[in-house]
């Protein structure tokens, strides 16, 4: 056990090198390397859909459908109607690398917006947004999403805004306790006795600072923000059908699971690595630790 | 000497990994203790004297291995101790005091279960027989009430409280060597002296060994009978205190005692002697000694020669690690005498019956003694000037209020009531923000820690930068990077800084960009909030002088905040001292640190010198909040009935002197002093 | 899943007649099963992921912390749904040893625990593997606290270090996490039950939803709310127990 004491300043070093070598901090964790070039792959998978996909995702081939089963002219098979499974895997990514980059920066830039302010403030901006966040936060994020997608129906744009109301809450809370502690340090209170206004002071003295926890913590909600899509196309709340979507992909051909297993688990498997990776990342980045 | 030695340490060596590589970080390090003798190793951070308190209990981080060397602890090799011999060695031989004591406790158990657990670890006794013999130690470590200090947790005590019980604890399985590491940093000055005096006596009472560890060479001359100075994993040099003290034999030994404000020199000579450079960080050092670099008798061709000196005996149980060892005498280094200074001119700010008060928190809360519904006043009624030109210090223990004042004036609080008038306009009750610039730009600060002064994402030269073009206005990106050099230049550092991060800087070179950016826009008055307290001694002493130098040539106003009396009287002009948010003595260096003194101000300054006031009550009682004079809970002097319900008179001695208390002048006149020899 | 005439049946009684007396009738039929699934999850999800929480953090960096530190990680990282798949495919699929579906039923030929095997598992895996991870960080932090130091350094032996200077405090950050997992599996477990057509609350909240029935989704809501308020309350309640720093003044 006293190994694994007495190494207290190993912490201030560790986030130290969080904050000035991001990079540095992932390309030793062999674990991390490997889930930035999965998710790089996907990237790269999502915007080539077009050229990389076999087949049109949405072409129904009732002639391939009659055996649907992996053969070389349908690697991963096809579903149940006939529609090749790599490809609307295909272009599944590219619905992912859609939604997920632009909710979660959507609801970065408002928890930011929000949080910054109510920490260095303080006072009635900081009640109302605390109060606020507090009860959005204490109710359970699913319902919130039924309520929202089953009332306005589901299309991209109100699944950004869903997730954006769920995940802006929590990123105002985050954002305003790093505030909350940055605004004590000494070079904030000489930006403010030199007469820098506010806004300058949150942007340029205190966000920067805050990068590297903001950085974990974006990583960690992309991932959830996969799991979270993938689960509202399951729930029949994601993007309507015939889009190429993981988790519909899993719905659609769960009844199937005994008999043509590829249908579903291929999708799964999509999902996964990508949720595996941004977690993989999020964890060398903060050294190993959760909090 | 050798039969009877209790610890025996032999050329030990300790390394750290660090990217595959072993950096010692404790070289060739030899000791001896005899049984009940009190050794004192010295040295600044990063010299690795910490490192060796923890080999002594076998107790390294992950990443320390000892590389070579033997320990003897009363007869065993604590290298050879498997996990069973060193749970018996600790508390059993050997015991440690650490520094942040209240973080050396363990938050959710009471202190009588953990003062029961280190005794029950040790003697085969019954829980009762455990819990006696811990509240008869808390009597030991004059703890008030130890039956009742028995039952709390350790959230419930003071800084001083805690270490007292952290001090119980190591004694109760009444080990043979106690070993504590910086045990009174980060306690007041006043508590700390106590403190000492305490470690001092039981150590005496109890026949125990005392290896005491401290940066602090005052302290560690007030009680031990021989001193080790280190530097940079090494001793440097090992004497009885006080030859260590009259004569010095290595250079960095005098180095280390010059750097010391001296209280004699206050008045002629505010420079202090400095040694130039920095500690080499490990695997860093240069060849031969490790020293030479800063040395002024350095000699080229045998100093930088390997292997480097080894640890001789010279006149005596004096040994020295130096090639020059019989040639040389170190002399205390003699300070450059100061530039002239301009004489002090009309007051720029004027503070007035000023009340700064934090109101009581929601009724229902959490954590906290007393959720008293009263305000706490950070300020209570204090008025003061300052002058144009002059070097103004407040002085005063934590929660003296003595940075709420600096805040107020520099707009980071605002005053609940009184007024502060500076350049002719009222900010009591002004934030920065709502000042006028020229205002703000007029009144700068320097700020305590190294670590949190710089912004960590931005460049030297964009942050110096910044500044200048702040209180400058609109200026030409070369004139800005003339300016930026030039300020760089003044505060000794080159150039080339423009481009590094403030983590590339070593903490005294922070505090020089700090400094040169307090001076960017030729602000009339700078507030300096404890610039160098923390910093290494022989770093302090360079930039006292730095500050004084930047001050005498550009005549700006200072606002000294300090807790160090003796520095605070090497370079003042004046001194306020301020107790509980009070206050309570005000005057010329010299009409403040000779009678007649305020109490308090007499506490201070014997504190100054490592003793502690003798009788009285302790230094941490409460402040008093319902008393009219602050001071009243600890006062040896006081008068009950009347210092606890009227608010004292304030008596002047002169015109620039004055003190509030109820005494008059002549009585306090009367009070004993205690000084230190050493100092 | 259910019915649609049935759920029409209960949506019609919500909006028209007799709106609150079904919905009340509703829920506490649902709650008593949703009481029984989080019930078994709870009674594996605490005591699993303390001990590997604990096993891996008192082992930092070592191969037995990285196995299930790795291991938390990709698990934590499964959507709810792609485990319920995964286990499908085992247990139903190729092994044929447990049911497809859990409704419940007292008269199929499966009985009520293996009918309960399955989901109940998925929620294990997916919350233990989250609880665990945030033990063992809280163990790993106070193992590197000063009192823990101290109390090697008094001597101690090494179980009383464990258990009294350890645990004990690393015990305390995650209770708020295990509480929120009490949240979710009381309101939250509409995936899981969807799949496995449990005739819980998360279930009745997805059809609810999907049918517009304001008023049920109303009262689901609430008794959400309700739900999160009382397990901060019991949260506090055990902060206030464990930690002496914590005092109602």
């Amino acid at each position: 056990m006293s190994a694994s004491l007495g190494a207290a300043d190993a912490t201030m070093v560790e986030l130290r090198q969080n904050f000035f070598g991001i990079w540095a901090a992932i390309k030793r964790n062999p674990s991390a390397t490997a889930g930035i070039a999965v998710l790089l792959a996907w990237g790269i998978v999502a915007i080539l859909a077009p050229v990389v996909a076999p087949y049109d995702p949405t072409a129904i081939d009732f002639l391939a459908a009659a055996d649907p089963m992996p053969s070389s002219s349908h690697w991963l098979g096809t579903d149940s109607t006939g529609r090749d499974i790599l490809s609307r895997i295909i272009w599944g990514a590219r619905t992912t690398y859609t939604v997920v980059p632009l909710s979660v920066f959507a609801a970065f830039i408002v928890g930011i917006a929000l949080g910054m302010p109510a920490g260095y403030f303080g006072g009635w901006i900081d009640t109302l947004v605390s109060r606020a966040s507090d009860i959005m936060l204490s109710f359970p994020a699913l319902i919130l999403y039924i309520i929202l997608i089953t009332s306005f129906g589901p299309s991209l744009c109100n699944i950004v805004i869903a997730v954006t109301l769920a995940y802006a809450p929590g990123v105002s809370r985050l954002a305003r306790a790093i505030t909350l502690s940055l605004r004590e340090q000494d070079y904030v209170a000489a930006a403010q006795v030199r007469g820098e206004t506010s806004l300058y002071i949150m942007a340029v003295e205190i966000l920067p600072n805050a990068r590297g926890p903001l950085t974990v913590d974006l990583c960690l909600r992309a991932g959830y923000t996969v799991i979270l899509t993938g689960t509202l196309g399951f729930l029949g709340l994601g993007l309507p059908p015939p889009t190429a979507d993981w988790g519909g992909m899993v719905v659609e051909n769960g009844h199937l699971l005994s008999i043509y297993w590829h249908m579903t688990v291929f999708p799964c498997l999509a999902i996964s690595s990508v949720v595996i990776s941004c977690n993989l990342v999020a964890d060398s980045l903060r050294g190993g630790r959760t909090r | 000497m050798n039969d009877t030695s209790l610890l025996t340490v032999e050329k030990l060596e300790i390394s750290y990994r660090k990217d595959g590589l072993l950096l010692p970080v404790v070289k060739d390090f030899s000791l001896r203790l005899a049984p009940s003798e009190t050794y004192g190793l010295v040295g600044e951070s990063g010299c690795g004297k910490s490192t060796v308190a923890y080999a002594l209990l076998g107790y390294l981080s992950e990443h320390g291995v000892i590389t070579d060397g033997s320990i003897t602890l009363n007869g065993t090799d604590v290298r050879k101790l498997d996990h069973a011999g060193l749970r018996k060695l600790r508390g059993g031989d050997v015991a440690m005091v650490y520094q942040e004591p209240v973080s050396a406790l363990n938050p959710v158990l009471t202190i009588g279960r953990q003062l029961r657990e280190a005794r029950l670890a040790k003697r085969d006794c019954s829980k009762a027989d455990a819990n006696d013999a811990s509240i008869s130690m808390l009597k030991a470590v004059q703890l008030p009430d130890p039956a009742a200090m028995f039952d709390r947790y350790p959230h419930e005590l003071s800084g001083g409280q805690a270490q007292r019980v952290v001090i119980a604890m190591a004694l109760l399985a009444e080990p043979k060597l106690l070993v504590l590491d910086e045990p009174t940093t980060g306690l007041d000055a006043t508590v700390e002296a106590e403190v000492v005096e305490l470690i001092a006596n039981l150590g005496r009472k109890l026949g125990t060994a005392i290896l005491y560890i401290s940066h602090n060479l005052t302290l560690v001359g007030r009680i031990c009978e021989r001193v080790g100075v280190m530097y940079s994993g090494r001793i440097v040099e090992e004497a009885p205190t006080r030859q260590l003290f009259q004569q010095p034999r290595h250079p960095y030994t005098a180095g280390l005692l010059g750097c010391r404000p001296y209280s004699a020199a206050a008045g002629k000579n505010r420079r202090l002697a400095t040694i130039p450079g920095n500690v080499p960080l490990p695997g860093q050092e240069p060849a031969g000694c490790s020293f030479g670099p800063r040395c002024q008798y350095f000699e080229p061709g045998r100093c930088d020669q390997l292997p480097g000196p080894i640890l001789e005996a010279v006149a005596g149980p004096t040994r020295v690690r130096c090639v020059r060892r019989d040639e040389i005498v170190p002399q205390t280094l003699v300070p450059v005498s100061v530039a002239h200074r301009p004489k002090s001119g009309s007051s720029v700010i004027e503070v007035e019956a000023l009340v700064k008060s934090y109101a009581p928190r929601h009724a229902l809360r959490f954590g906290g003694k007393s959720p008293g519904p009263e305000a706490r006043n950070a300020n209570d009624k204090i008025s003061l000037s300052v002058k144009g030109g002059e070097i103004l210090s407040i002085v005063g223990e934590s929660g003296s209020g003595k940075s709420t004042l600096a805040k107020i004036a520099i707009g980071l609080e605002e005053a609940t009531s009184g007024r502060m008038i500076t350049f002719g306009q009222d900010v009591a009750q002004v934030r920065a923000r709502r000042r006028p610039l020229h205002l703000l730009h007029k009144i700068q600060m320097i700020f305590q820690n190294p670590d949190s002064t710089l912004n960590p994402a931005h460049t030297i030269g964009a942050i110096i930068g910044r500044a200048v073009r702040c209180v400058n206005g609109k200026q030409s990106a070369a004139d800005i990077k003339r300016h930026v050099d030039s300020l760089l230049a003044a505060v000794a550092l080159p150039p080339e800084f423009r481009h590094k991060y403030p983590h590339e800087l070593s903490g005294g070179q922070r505090q020089r960009v700090g400094i040169a950016r307090a001076f960017a826009g030729h602000p009339e008055v700078i507030i300096a909030d404890e610039p160098v307290s923390a910093l290494d001694v022989s770093i302090q002493a360079a930039i006292v002088n730095l500050l004084l130098d930047m001050q005498a040539h550009a005549g700006t106003t200072f606002l000294f905040i300090s807790h160090d009396v003796a520095l605070v009287r090497h370079l003042s002009d004046r001194v306020a001292v301020l107790y509980g948010g009070q206050l309570m003595e005000m005057g010329t260096v010299d009409e403040v640190f000779s009678p007649p003194f305020h109490p308090y101000t007499a506490r201070l300054i014997s504190a100054a010198s490592g003793r502690a006031a003798s009788g009285g009550p302790k230094s941490e009682g409460k402040v008093g909040q319902h008393a009219s004079c602050r001071f009243f809970e600890q006062c040896h002097v006081r008068i009950d009935g009347l210092c606890d319900r009227e608010t004292p008179p304030r008596r002047e001695g002169s015109e620039s002197h004055s003190v509030t208390c109820h005494h008059e002048l002549s009585e306090l006149a009367m009070q004993p002093i205690l000084v230190s020899e050493t100092m | 899943m259910v019915d649609p005439r049935g759920n029409r049946y209960f949506g019609n009684l919500g909006y028209s007649l007799m709106l609150k007396e079904p919905v009340i009738d509703v829920l506490s039929d649902r709650l008593g099963y949703t009481l029984l699934l989080a019930f078994w999850a709870v009674v594996f999800i605490v005591p699993l992921s303390i001990t590997m929480g604990v096993v891996a953090g008192m082992n930092e960096g070592r191969l037995i912390d990285r196995l299930i530190s790795m291991t938390a990680v990709v698990l934590t990282s499964l959507p709810e749904f792609v485990v319920s798949v995964g286990l499908l495919l085992v247990g139903v699929a190729w092994l044929g040893i447990l049911p497809g579906t859990s409704p419940m039923n007292l008269g199929s030929k499966w009985s009520i625990g293996t009918q309960l095997f399955l989901p109940v598992t998925v929620l294990v895996i997916a919350s233990a593997s989250y609880v665990s991870r945030i033990v063992r960080a809280s163990v790993v932090d106070t193992l590197r606290r000063p009192y823990v130091r101290t109390a090697l350094l008094k001597g101690l032996p090494r179980w009383q270090i464990t258990i009294h200077h350890v645990l004990r405090n690393a015990m305390i950050p995650p209770i708020t996490v295990i509480l929120l997992q009490i949240n979710w599996l009381l309101t939250g477990v509409v995936v899981v039950e969807a799949i496995f057509a449990y005739p819980g609350v998360g279930s009745l909240l997805l059809q609810a939803g999907l049918y517009g029935d304001i008023y049920l989704v109303q009262a689901l809501s609430l008794l959400a709310l309700s739900v999160a308020v009382g397990t901060q309350l019991i949260g506090d309640l055990c902060y206030m127990a464990l930690d002496p720093k914590i005092k109602v003044a």
